[in-house]
C-alpha cells in the first residue's frame, strides 16, 4: 500500500529525531551511518519543498448573497 | 436585514405623503383622501412607491372629472390601459360609492328629534355623530392600515421603563417634544442581544397599534438597536459581561493554532485591503499552504448574518486547519457586527480554530474575546498563522550542521576505540610471544643437549674405566705379559694335581699354541 507523502511538519519532526539520536550516540556504527544519510535526504527534501512552494488560492462562491 | 428595506420605505412613502390639495371642497376633499389612502394601501401591498400606482395629479383629475365608467376613466390623463386593467374597478368603486359614515343619530341623546332630523338630512360628511367605538375603530383602521406606520423606525430615549410580571416590557420613547408608548412583548426580547435601560438612546422598529379599550396608541416593538456611541458602548459591555459569565472567553475553550497549517480559511470582504495584506504576507512567509476564501460582508446590517453563514460554511470543509476572520479598522458602528451575540456564539461553536483580526491595534471587539486567538490587525494574523520561511531555512541549516557534527563525532569515537585496541602489544608486536617461546625452547634445547652430552660423556668414561679394567682382566693381555694357559682335555689346569707325568697338555700362548708333555711336577 503506497505511503502517503509526509507533510513538511512530519519530515521536520523526523529530522529532529534523527539528529538527536545521533547526538546521543549509542547506536551501532552502520545504523548511525544509515540514519545520517536519511537525515541528509530529509534536509534536501524539506529545502526543496520550501523552494518550490507556490501559494494556492481558492475562493468559495456563496449562493444568495 | 430589516433596516435597509425600512429606509427604502420611509424614503418612498414620505415623498408621496404630501399635504393634500386644499383647493377641494369638503366632498371632493374626502374623495381625494380616500383615493390617496387606497393608493398607499396598494403601494404598500405591492411594496412599491405610491406614485407608481397613480400619480397625485392623476388622482386630482379623477376627483375633478368623477368618471362613472371605465370608458370615462380611460379618457383621464395619466391612466393607461394597464392601470385600468389593474385598478379600474376599484377606482370606480371608490369614486362612485364613497365610504360614508354610519349616520345613526343614536349616540347623541341630548338632541331632540327635530335637531336629529336636521342632522340626518344635512350633508353627511359635515355633521355625522359617531359613537366612541366607531371613532376608535376608525382611528384604529386609519393608523393600522397606514403603510408608513406599519414598519417604523423611531429614534428616541427610553423612559418609564417597567418590566411586567408577564415578561413583557413597557416603556415610553421620548424626545424633547413628545413621547409615545411602547410595548416589547416577551417573544421579541430574545433577538435583541442586550437589555434596554432607562435613559438609553435607541432606534425602535415596530408598528403602531391602537388599543381600543384604553383609547391609546402605542408602538408594538419588534426590534431595538442602540443609537449613538453611548448606547453602543453600553450594549457592548452588557453582552461582554453576559458571555463572560457563561464562560465563553475562558482559555480552556481556546483551541491551539496548528504550527504548520496546510489549509487556511479566510473570512473577509473580497474588496477590502485586509485580504490583499493577508495574502501578500502569507505568500512571502510560507507559500506551502492552500488558501480558501469565503467573501463575506464585514459591515452593515447584513454583516452579522453573513459572518455567521461563512463560519458555518467554512466548518464544512474538514481539511481547513485554521480560520482568519478579519477586516481593517473602522468606527464602533462599522465594527458592530463583531459585537453581535450571534457572531460570538458562532465563533465559539466553530470546530476549526479562529483568529479574530478586526480593526486596529487598540480596538477590542467581543469576537476578539471569544476567538481562539486575537490578532491586532489582519497583517498580524497572517504573521502569526504561518511560520517564516527564512527561519525554517535557518532551522534546516542548523540541523544539517548538527547532523554532520554528530556523525563525525560518532565515527571519531569509534576510531579512537579501534586505535586503542590496535595499540595493544598483541597487535603491535604479535611475535613477541613467539620469540619468548622460541627463546625458551632454545634454552631447553640447549640444556637438553648439554645434559645428554654430559650423560653420554660420563657413561663413556665409565665405560672406558670398565673397558680398561676389563682389558686388564682380559686373559689375552695376561698372556701378552708372558703368561700362558695350560689346558688338558679342554679343561684349564689350575693346580698341579690336575696332571700327571706324561700327560699331554695344550699350552695356549698369547700367540700360538704349544703341545707338550709333562716331565716333572713340583708341588708348592
Amino acid at each position: 500500500m503506497p505511503k502517503k507523502t509526509a507533510s513538511f511538519e512530519e519530515n521536520l519532526e523526523e529530522l529532529n529525531e534523527i539528529v538527536e539520536n545521533l547526538e546521543n550516540g549509542g547506536s551501532p556504527l552502520k545504523k548511525s551511518l544509515d540514519e545520517f544519510q536519511k537525515g541528509l535526504d530529509l534536509i534536501k527534501q524539506c529545502s526543496k519543498e520550501l523552494e518550490t512552494a507556490e501559494l494556492k488560492i481558492r475562493t468559495v462562491v456563496k449562493k444568495d448573497e | 436585514m430589516r433596516i435597509g428595506k425600512l429606509f427604502k420605505k420611509l424614503y418612498s412613502e414620505g415623498k408621496s405623503n404630501d399635504t393634500l390639495d386644499n383647493s377641494f371642497n369638503g366632498e371632493k376633499n374626502e374623495l381625494m383622501k380616500e383615493l390617496t389612502k387606497w393608493c398607499q394601501d396598494v403601494a404598500f401591498k405591492k411594496d412599491i412607491p405610491p406614485y407608481f400606482v397613480l400619480q397625485k395629479k392623476v388622482l386630482i383629475n379623477i376627483v375633478n372629472q368623477l368618471p362613472k365608467t371605465k370608458k370615462e376613466l380611460i379618457e383621464i390623463k395619466g391612466i393607461g390601459k394597464k392601470r385600468i386593467e389593474s385598478y379600474g374597478e376599484e377606482i370606480l368603486k371608490i369614486v362612485n360609492n364613497p365610504r360614508s359614515f354610519n349616520m345613526s343619530g343614536e349616540g347623541n341623546p341630548g338632541l331632540d328629534e327635530e335637531s336629529q332630523k336636521q342632522i340626518k338630512t344635512s350633508e353627511p360628511q359635515k355633521t355625522e355623530i359617531l359613537t366612541v367605538e366607531e371613532l376608535t375603530k376608525y382611528l384604529k383602521n386609519l393608523l393600522e392600515s397606514d403603510g408608513k406606520l406599519n414598519n417604523l423606525l423611531v429614534r428616541g430615549e427610553i423612559s418609564n421603563l417597567t418590566h411586567h410580571g408577564s415578561g413583557h416590557t413597557y416603556f415610553s420613547l421620548k424626545d424633547k417634544e413628545s413621547q409615545i408608548k411602547c410595548v416589547l412583548f416577551k417573544w421579541n426580547k430574545e433577538g435583541l442581544g442586550f437589555d434596554i435601560e432607562h435613559g438609553m438612546k435607541v432606534i425602535v422598529g415596530g408598528s403602531v397599534e391602537v388599543y381600543k379599550p384604553k383609547g391609546e396608541y402605542s408602538i408594538i416593538v419588534k426590534d431595538v438597536q442602540p443609537d449613538g456611541l453611548g448606547s453602543l458602548n453600553l450594549a457592548f459591555n452588557q453582552l461582554k459581561e453576559k458571555l463572560k459569565k457563561e464562560g465563553l472567553f475562558l482559555d480552556e475553550h481556546k483551541k491551539l493554532l496548528p504550527l504548520f497549517p496546510k489549509t487556511i480559511g479566510i473570512i473577509t470582504s473580497s474588496t477590502g485591503a485586509a485580504l490583499q495584506d493577508i495574502l501578500n504576507i502569507i505568500k512571502k512567509r510560507y507559500p506551502l499552504v492552500e488558501i480558501l476564501i469565503i467573501p463575506t460582508l464585514m459591515q452593515g446590517k447584513n454583516a452579522t448574518g453573513s459572518i455567521v453563514k461563512s463560519i458555518k460554511l467554512m466548518n464544512e470543509f474538514s481539511y481547513v486547519d485554521v480560520i482568519i476572520l478579519g477586516r481593517g479598522g473602522g468606527s464602533l458602528e462599522d465594527l458592530w457586527c463583531f459585537n453581535e451575540e450571534a457572531v460570538a456564539r458562532e465563533i465559539f461553536d466553530s470546530r476549526i480554530p479562529i483568529i479574530s483580526a478586526v480593526g486596529h491595534e487598540t480596538d477590542f471587539t467581543i469576537a476578539d474575546f471569544v476567538a481562539d486567538y486575537r490578532a491586532p490587525t489582519p497583517s498580524a494574523a497572517a504573521e502569526r498563522v504561518v511560520p517564516d520561511i527564512q527561519e525554517l531555512y535557518g532551522t534546516l541549516k542548523n540541523l544539517y550542521v548538527r547532523n554532520v557534527q554528530a556523525i563525525k563525532h560518532l565515527v571519531e569515537t569509534y576510531r579512537l576505540d579501534l586505535n586503542q585496541i590496535l595499540s595493544r602489544p598483541l597487535f603491535k608486536r604479535p611475535l613477541d610471544r613467539i620469540y619468548a617461546q622460541h627463546k625458551e625452547l632454545g634454552h631447553i634445547s640447549y640444556e637438553l643437549h648439554t645434559n645428554i652430552l654430559n650423560n653420554v660423556n660420563s657413561k663413556r668414561k665409565q665405560l672406558e674405566i670398565i673397558e680398561s679394567k676389563l682389558s686388564a682382566l682380559n686373559p689375552k693381555s695376561i698372556l701378552k705379559r708372558g703368561y700362558s694357559i695350560i689346558m688338558k682335555d679342554k679343561k684349564i689346569v689350575k693346580v698341579s694335581s690336575s696332571v700327571k707325568i706324561s700327560d699331554n697338555i695344550d699350552i695356549i700362548l698369547h700367540e700360538g699354541k704349544l703341545n707338550a708333555q709333562i716331565k716333572k711336577i713340583q708341588k708348592n
